[in-house]
């Protein structure tokens, strides 16, 4: 069956519920298994799940802290986080878990084993180990993290970036490392055909993809990428004009015949008359809150007092033309 | 009592019936040998066998599928930075070359699944680094092409490097005009997209609009240096179209002055309609592309 | 415990195969979780009347001529254009852990290596100096690319001293 078959798309598909069904699809999933099987972490549908270290803050080394249940106060090693259910295992801490026998693995002669515990990740916080300067150890607990500019790290082989304490930002937390020198394997690419140069841009004449392959990457159908309008699109995009009634006509035709309104600029007289009755107003006012709201108020300038300033200003200069000629 | 009622055609009974007797051979002569029990162990395929390329390790496969210590779980998936450092050829070779893995790993995965009933978690999860490898093909593929198209609506930066260079051109010294010659071919490719060598033109495809505008581009820019040097020159501006232009991108600028001039006086020099332009650059370098082969070889 | 899950502990293949075929005491089915479920789906091929037919989307290529041949059409065929040479590429599916994954800047760009003035700057690049005009090394500069815009570049130096951008 394909990956898209039908078989697919008849399944319950975790990624597509809510976050209220899931905890019903968990706990009906539940409903049918062994109490020491139990799930007892929510699924992470797949778009969510945290995939690169940098994202989840803690790195495969790093020491944690836990904060909360029956091992609350441990300080232990991480050794994998699992982003299917956002829990990580720490080195030493673990529980009993009952395994049926057809899930024994050889040697195995008890119900009983040690199993590492799944700890959520919301349930442990990165600490540090430090000497200070009388030479006792002691431990730095982060709340929280902050990422701040890259640096190239040769052991992870890539553009890192350095891990402080939030609130703290003189505390770096180096990335610790990754556990084990990974070895090429077959499908491996070597870094110098990998980082192998053998393209620039050198014309913006000739298309960079061939035009045969240009559908296969763009949908050539696409109904929101349409740039071209035919005419006749245009045509029914465009709503017709109203036809003006008669009276209309009459209006504009009036209107038409009367010079263009032009506002005159304030005589010294009109300035005197307007600033004394301002004055007048303004000087009964006594309280002295309204006198600071009145004096902020001043020095707004609406854009409609721009707009009559702007009229002002070039009817003086129209004025001004006509004097000179 | 029933009487069974076949159709068919009566042509078809005769064409169809025995009319020699059935003759049987000297049975005891035959010679029977051991059964060969139909497993495949008892056929021997050639390892050059195409169909081998359907299994993870080709002709030294031994199951049908790998488990997950067969299979290579270090290696990550290609980076963008990677890939937009490739060229198209090598981004195509490449998807190929997933693509075929990814066949094998869905045969796989189905048949541990079919077979075995075993878990394919390793075998998914291969197949999602080489899922998103080649979605990052097409991804730097489609930043090309974008760059590409955003790059053509620069019209007035395009158009001021052009008059620039045409400056520069006319006024190089004669020391420097070997190097703005280079320039100028680099540029008839950069921006009109005039392939270098007159062998690379394809006819068919090549020739559009930016084509015939680097033609007239480039027939400025070597007259305006031609007139410079010689002002009582036999060709003066306006050159008469694509027919007065075309000469300056096959031929040297003297021989194309000659060419000109020789047009001019036997009145064969004529401005195209726009519908015959295309024809005629077409005619015209196919009768050249076919003189220069004939030249070589 | 569910009555239920004591299956689990002595599950074989057999005892799977005379499972009865009556519901458990707490009341869960055999087979399967639930007896209703979504129904609203797309019909399969084999659903639907007589007159349902939902191909593969692979028919359709061409027609019947007059004489009952079918001419096909073969540009509504699928092709599929495979390099030549694939089987002497050095390129492999995936990459060596232990290669570095570079790292691109694009300072002055704003949509990156999408950037038509990038595209632009390169061409004007290409013309005045050749092929191969912008060769980074990178193992010196620690596996990182840096494009600028010699714009911003220009910027800076002309602002006065001791004012940051």
């Amino acid at each position: 069956m394909s990956a898209n078959g039908i078989k697919r798309r008849l399944q319950k598909d975790f990624s597509r519920l809510n976050k209220a069904l899931r905890a019903q699809e968990t706990k009906s999933n539940n409903r049918m298994v062994l109490p020491y099987f139990e799930q007892d972490y929510d699924l992470v549908p797949k778009h969510e799940q945290k995939l690169d270290f940098t994202q989840v803050g803690l790195a495969e080394g790093d020491l944690v802290y836990i904060t909360k249940g029956e091992h609350k106060g441990k300080i232990s090693t991480l050794f994998r986080y699992t982003p299917e259910f956002d829990t990580v295992y720490l080195s030493d801490v673990s529980e009993k878990k009952v395994v049926p026998p057809t899930q024994w693995f050889e040697q195995q002669e008890s119900h009983l084993i040690d199993y590492p515990q799944q700890i959520p990740r919301d349930h442990v916080r990165l600490a540090a180990k430090d000497i200070d300067s009388a030479g006792k150890t002691y431990y730095i607990v982060a709340d929280a993290v902050v990422y701040k500019d890259k640096y190239y790290d040769d052991r992870y082989k890539q553009w890192l970036p350095k891990r402080f304490v939030k609130h703290h930002e003189s505390i770096e937390v180096p990335w610790p490392g990754p556990p084990t020198d990974p070895k090429d394997g077959e499908l491996s690419t070597d870094e110098q055909v990998a980082l192998e140069k053998t393209y620039e841009v050198q014309s913006i004449a000739i298309p960079p993809v061939p035009i045969g392959a240009l559908d296969q990457l763009r949908n050539p159908h696409s109904k929101f990428k349409s740039k071209i309008l035919t005419e006749l699109d245009a045509r029914r995009l465009t709503a017709p004009e109203m036809p003006l009634s008669k009276e209309q006509k009459i209006y504009l035709a009036k209107k038409a015949q009367q010079p263009p309104t032009s506002v005159k600029d304030l005589t010294e007289e009109m300035k005197q008359l307007i600033g004394e009755k301002m004055a007048q107003h303004l000087n009964q006012i006594e309280n002295p809150y309204m006198k600071i709201h009145l004096d902020a108020l001043s020095k707004n300038t609406t854009p409609e007092f721009e707009k009559t300033m702007k009229l002002i200003r070039e009817t003086q200069e129209l004025n001004k033309a006509e004097e000179q000629k | 009592m029933s009487q069974v009622f076949k159709r068919q055609l009566s042509a078809s009974v005769k064409s169809c019936a025995r009319n020699k007797p059935l003759k049987f051979s000297d049975l005891k002569s035959i010679q029977l040998r051991e059964p060969i029990t139909p497993t495949h162990r008892n056929f021997d395929v050639s390892p050059d066998h195409p169909l081998w390329a359907f299994f993870g390790n080709g002709s030294n496969s031994e199951h049908a599928y790998r488990t997950s210590d067969e299979l290579d779980t270090t290696s990550r998936a290609w980076t963008m930075p990677e890939l937009r450092r490739k060229s198209f050829d090598d981004l195509h070779k490449l998807w190929y070359i997933i693509l075929k893995e990814r066949n094998v790993i869905a045969t796989e995965r189905r048949l541990a699944n079919a077979i075995d009933n075993v878990g394919t978690t390793a075998l998914s999860d291969l197949d999602a680094k080489m899922g998103l490898s080649h979605k990052r093909i097409k991804q730097v593929l489609l930043e090309r092409q974008t760059a590409y198209e955003r790059a053509q609506t620069l019209t007035s930066d395009i158009n001021e490097y052009l008059a620039n260079f045409e400056q520069r051109y006319i006024n190089a010294a004669e020391d420097e005009i070997a190097s703005e010659n280079d320039k100028l071919v680099r540029l008839q490719y950069a921006v009109f997209g005039i392939q270098p060598a007159l062998e690379d033109y394809n006819l068919e495809s090549d020739i559009n609009q930016k084509f015939v505008e680097g033609i007239s581009f480039i027939a400025k820019v070597k007259l305006g240096r031609h007139l410079a040097q010689n002002p009582n020159s036999s060709v003066q501006f306006p050159l008469n179209g694509v027919v007065e232009e075309l000469p300056f991108l096959i031929r040297s600028v003297d021989q194309a002055v000659e060419e000109v001039s020789a047009l001019r006086e036997s009145g064969q020099s004529v401005l195209l309609d726009k519908i015959d332009v295309f024809p005629f650059v077409r005619n015209a370098l196919g009768k050249v592309l076919e003189e220069f082969n004939q030249q070589s070889s | 415990m569910r009555a239920s899950s004591v299956l689990n502990l002595q599950a074989s293949a057999t005892a799977n195969l005379r499972r009865p075929w009556q519901t458990f005491r707490d009341g869960q089915i055999w087979y399967g979780l639930t007896k209703s479920g979504s129904k609203r789906q797309a019909l399969t091929t084999k659903q639907g009347n007589k007159n349902y037919y939902k191909g593969t989307r692979s028919s359709g290529i061409g027609k019947l001529n007059n004489a009952g041949n079918y001419m096909v059409d073969w540009t509504k065929v699928r092709t599929y254009v495979v390099p030549a040479d694939i089987s002497s590429v050095s390129f492999k599916p995936l990459v060596s852990p232990n290669s570095p994954q570079l790292e691109q800047r694009y300072v002055g760009y704003a949509d990156g290596p999408k950037d038509g003035e990038l595209a632009w700057k390169n061409v004007v690049d290409f013309i005045e100096y050749g092929e191969n005009y912008d060769v980074q090394d990178i193992e010196e500069n620690e596996y990182k690319e840096e494009y600028v815009n010699p714009k911003i570049v220009q910027s800076q130096i002309e602002l006065p001293e001791g004012i940051k951008q």
